[in-house]
């Protein structure tokens, strides 16, 4: 083929020609032939519910292609609770001790692995006991097989959380026991032996997507899409910038890109702030000499000023926290205690006759918001006439100061900025802080006999106002002991394409088998 | 010369074992106890039990030495914590998608770079020698990360041109190669600044080389004299530096391959290492230090072809 300078000028031409009226090349366009586009910040790591990192993709492809008994459901008010699937003919909790269950016949799972029976339900959640996962199902003792769809789940002791800890959410799902039974180790990695739900798995493309097509055989509520892809996109710029190229549906926002978003959104998109069921603190070490005195954690609760850590870290798109059960979930309070007050701050300090006060604190360098708040603590606790050394620390170190069992560190900790995610249940928030945590994850080291009571009565609490202000309580029992200055739940930004309706799990996770098109 | 062969092999096969022991060392100095590092510290003493054992953690460290070039003598990385692969699969993986976006980015550079510097050189001191010096000098300021995004944000975005997520479809090599042009394009751009720089000054200095001169007094047309006679010669140092820039190539990769969202080795490494996923950390810098150990002896041989001296002196 001969290449004059003539062909090239020719060429150029009716490229720059095609590029001005609009042609794009032959790109795959997120939405487009049916194609769902979610970005994802990590790539898969493994479906087996057991032994999964919990990352999204895996949750995402879970809750498309694999049955459960129920999942999370949001009440008028905006808080989580559960329904029964489609899967269910009947689930309900009979006592404190027993659930019983009825699935619908007639579900055929994939790959000729039979029908989904009560013995799958069985042979699923008894395999959780002693999983990588098997805290949820600490309260969990059998399954009765009672029919071929119908069964009685049954608890150790009462815990009323199963459901929003386990049957409902990312850990309720129901594994075919004959095609898991016939892999090697009795473990799913990244494929599934059988599936079962309006979509289903089709390939993993490491480093690049997890694809799911429409499932033909479904009789369900129709799937939406014919193709749901999760892409992974490491860089959140670069998802911001696929979205606004199309060809992403959405895509996760940086707080500071977010502000930018939500004041000027970009054509073809819209702004979505959902509450994460993340929730922050700092906390105070109630035993350390420095901070032993109530008076001295009370001034530093009220010398920090919240807002502006918001406003610094978060672009101000995150909530102030009122406690360490998030916006949505049952127990979330109204309001803290304290407001910022550096006169009153000062004032105890003087009531303490603490003056010259010099106090660390160590945050996780992982989290780019961690540093920015540690900067806004600083200043303000000048203010109030406390010196405050930051202490960056990797975040594998980081998360060992605190625990006795693992060194010394815990000796030294005065202050800390920490996070922690909940499930959609305030026992998950709050199983971090009996007595049993003390020098575990209870950083800041305190007892106490009240909350220990609430605590175990909240357990097996079945009127559900009764339970939140249970939750209430305890957080207002920490609150006292000066040991914490809430900051936020940070919120979850997302930058969506004005072509779908996105629906979202409790913590802003994706609900891929929801969305639809607009 | 075969004797200059194996030397070259040997210390290739050197440097690797001393990568093998830092690798291994490297997560046996991890503050605190591994495992609990990977698994988070609120993981389940049954995970943990388990991890230990398959990474080998339970077993004396002289035992752990053993089992670890034992293994990777017969090809055994370990395998993903996560997905349970073998991390030679991953690996494997990775490695197609970054030697494409680091030759594609080193082939276009040296393309351009290097005729772009003999045309500075046979012009030394004017106009466009000069031009030619300042927009190399820009080339190479450029940090790449940064260049790839603008890259995104004008070819992408705004002209629609190229797309700006992953590697293209499999089996597709047009759609691969579409995938690849902006990548390839910022990992080159500043080593086209380079390499222009590097032959230019190279050329300078060969142009008044006596062979040259002699080719030059002898008539012969001035393209044979600067292709085959100057540009032979002053090669050389490029190649040299070619070679060992391969590690800097992979840290670019690295970069690039994170903002257009690419698999490759640069992410399975910053992806691996972020979950704490050591075994494919392993794998993945040990891939690193093989690639970089293999280029050395090649750019070793390319020098001793293309300069007589060289192959003479051996």
């Amino acid at each position: 083929m001969n290449i004059s300078r003539r062909t090239v000028l020719t060429s150029s031409a009716a490229l720059a020609a095609a590029s001005a009226l609009g042609f794009r090349p032959d790109q795959v366009l997120a939405a487009e032939g049916g194609t769902l586009r979610l970005a994802m910040s990590s790539d898969l790591g493994s479906l087996d519910p057991g032994y999964f990192t919990s990352l999204p993709a895996e949750i995402g492809t879970l809750f498309c292609c694999m049955p459960s008994l129920a999942r999370p459901r949001q009440d008028a008010n905006g808080t989580w609770g559960w329904e029964k699937t489609e899967f269910c003919e009947m689930l309900e909790q009979v006592d404190d001790l027993t659930i019983n269950f009825a699935l619908k016949p007639g579900y055929m799972w994939s790959d000729g692995a039979g029908e989904l029976t009560a013995e799958d339900v069985k042979f699923s959640f008894e395999r959780m006991i002693g999983s990588d996962w098997g805290g949820r199902f600490e309260a969990f003792d059998r399954v009765d097989v009672t029919g071929t769809h119908t069964g009685t789940i049954v608890l150790k002791t009462p815990y009323v959380a199963i459901w929003m800890v386990a049957l409902a959410y990312d850990s309720g799902f129901i594994l075919p026991k004959k095609a898991v039974e016939a892999l090697p180790d009795g473990r799913l990695t990244t494929s599934l032996p059988a599936q079962l739900g309006p979509y289903r798995f089709q390939e993993w493309i490491p480093q690049q997507k997890t694809v799911l097509v429409k499932n033909p055989d479904w009789t369900g509520t129709p799937a939406a899409f014919d193709t749901i892809e999760f892409v992974m996109v490491a860089d959140s710029k670069a998802g911001e910038l696929a979205l606004q190229a199309g060809e992403l549906d959405i895509a996760g926002l940086l707080p500071e890109t977010a502000a930018n978003f939500e004041a000027a959104p970009i054509p073809g998109t819209s702004f979505v702030n959902i509450p994460g069921t993340y929730y922050q603190w700092i906390g105070l070490n109630t035993e350390h000499p420095k901070l032993a005195d109530l008076k001295v954690r009370q001034a530093i609760q009220r010398g920090i000023d919240v807002e502006s850590c918001l406003a610094a870290a978060y672009a101000g798109l995150s909530p102030k926290a009122t406690g360490i059960v998030p916006i949505g979930i049952l127990g979330n309070r109204a309001q803290a205690g304290y407001s910022y007050d550096p006169a009153a701050a000062s004032a105890l300090l003087a009531e303490a006759g603490v003056s010259g006060l010099s106090l660390t604190l160590h945050y996780n360098v992982s989290n780019n918001e961690d540093a920015v708040i540690a900067q806004v603590v600083q200043a303000n606790l000048a203010d109030i006439g406390v010196t405050v050394e930051l202490m960056p620390v990797d975040s594998g170190v980081y998360w060992n100061l605190g625990i006795e069992a693992n060194g010394d560190d815990w000796k030294d900790l005065q202050m800390t900025i920490m996070a922690f995610r909940t499930g959609p249940d305030p026992l998950d928030a709050m199983q971090w802080f009996p007595a049993s945590q003390y020098g575990v994850w209870n950083w800041e080291r305190w007892k106490d006999d009240e909350f220990e009571s609430l605590w175990t009565a909240a357990i097996s609490e079945k009127d559900v106002a009764k339970r939140g202000q249970m939750y209430e309580r305890m957080q207002e029992i920490m609150e006292n002991t000066g040991g914490y200055v809430w900051i936020t739940y940070p919120a979850v930004l997302y930058g969506v394409s004005t072509r779908v309706k996105p629906a979202f799990y409790p913590g802003g996770d994706y609900r891929a088998e929801e969305f639809a098109t607009a | 010369m075969i004797g200059y062969v194996v030397q070259r092999i040997l210390l290739s096969l050197l440097i690797s074992a001393v990568a093998m022991v830092a690798l291994f060392a490297m997560v046996r100095m991890i503050p605190g106890d591994p495992v609990t590092l990977m698994l988070g510290a609120r993981a389940t003493p049954e995970a943990i039990a388990r991890l230990n054992a398959q990474m080998g953690l339970d077993q004396p460290v002289i035992t752990q030495i053993g089992l670890w070039f034992s293994r990777i003598f017969s090809g055994d990385l370990g395998v993903d914590i996560w997905s349970q692969r073998p991390v030679v699969d991953v690996v494997l993986e990775a490695l197609p998608p970054t030697l494409a976006l680091t030759l594609a980015g080193i082939g276009w550079a040296a393309a351009l770079g290097i005729p772009l510097g003999c045309y500075s050189a046979l012009r030394p001191g004017t106009f466009t020698d000069q031009a030619l010096s300042v927009v190399s000098v820009g080339a190479i300021s450029i940090p790449p990360f940064v260049l790839a995004i603008y890259c995104l944000l004008f070819f992408s975005v705004r002209l629609g041109w190229f797309p700006v997520l992953g590697a293209g479809e499999d089996g597709d090599l047009a759609d691969q190669i579409w995938h690849l042009v902006l990548p390839a394009f910022a990992v080159g751009l500043g080593w086209v600044g380079y390499l222009a720089r590097l032959v230019r000054g190279s050329m300078i200095e060969a142009m008044g080389e006596n062979h040259v001169r002699t080719a030059r007094a002898m008539g012969l047309p001035p393209h044979r004299i600067v292709v085959t006679y100057a540009l032979r010669l002053a090669i050389v140092p490029t190649v040299t530096m070619l070679g060992i820039s391969i590690g800097g190539l992979l840290s670019s990769a690295v970069l690039v391959e994170n903002v257009f969202s690419r698999p490759g080795l640069g992410t399975l490494i910053a992806d691996a290492a972020q979950g704490r996923n050591y075994p494919v950390v392993q794998g993945g810098v040990l891939a690193a230090v093989l690639l970089f150990a293999i280029a050395m002896p090649i750019s070793d041989l390319v020098i001793a072809w293309l300069d007589p001296r060289v192959r003479k002196s051996l």
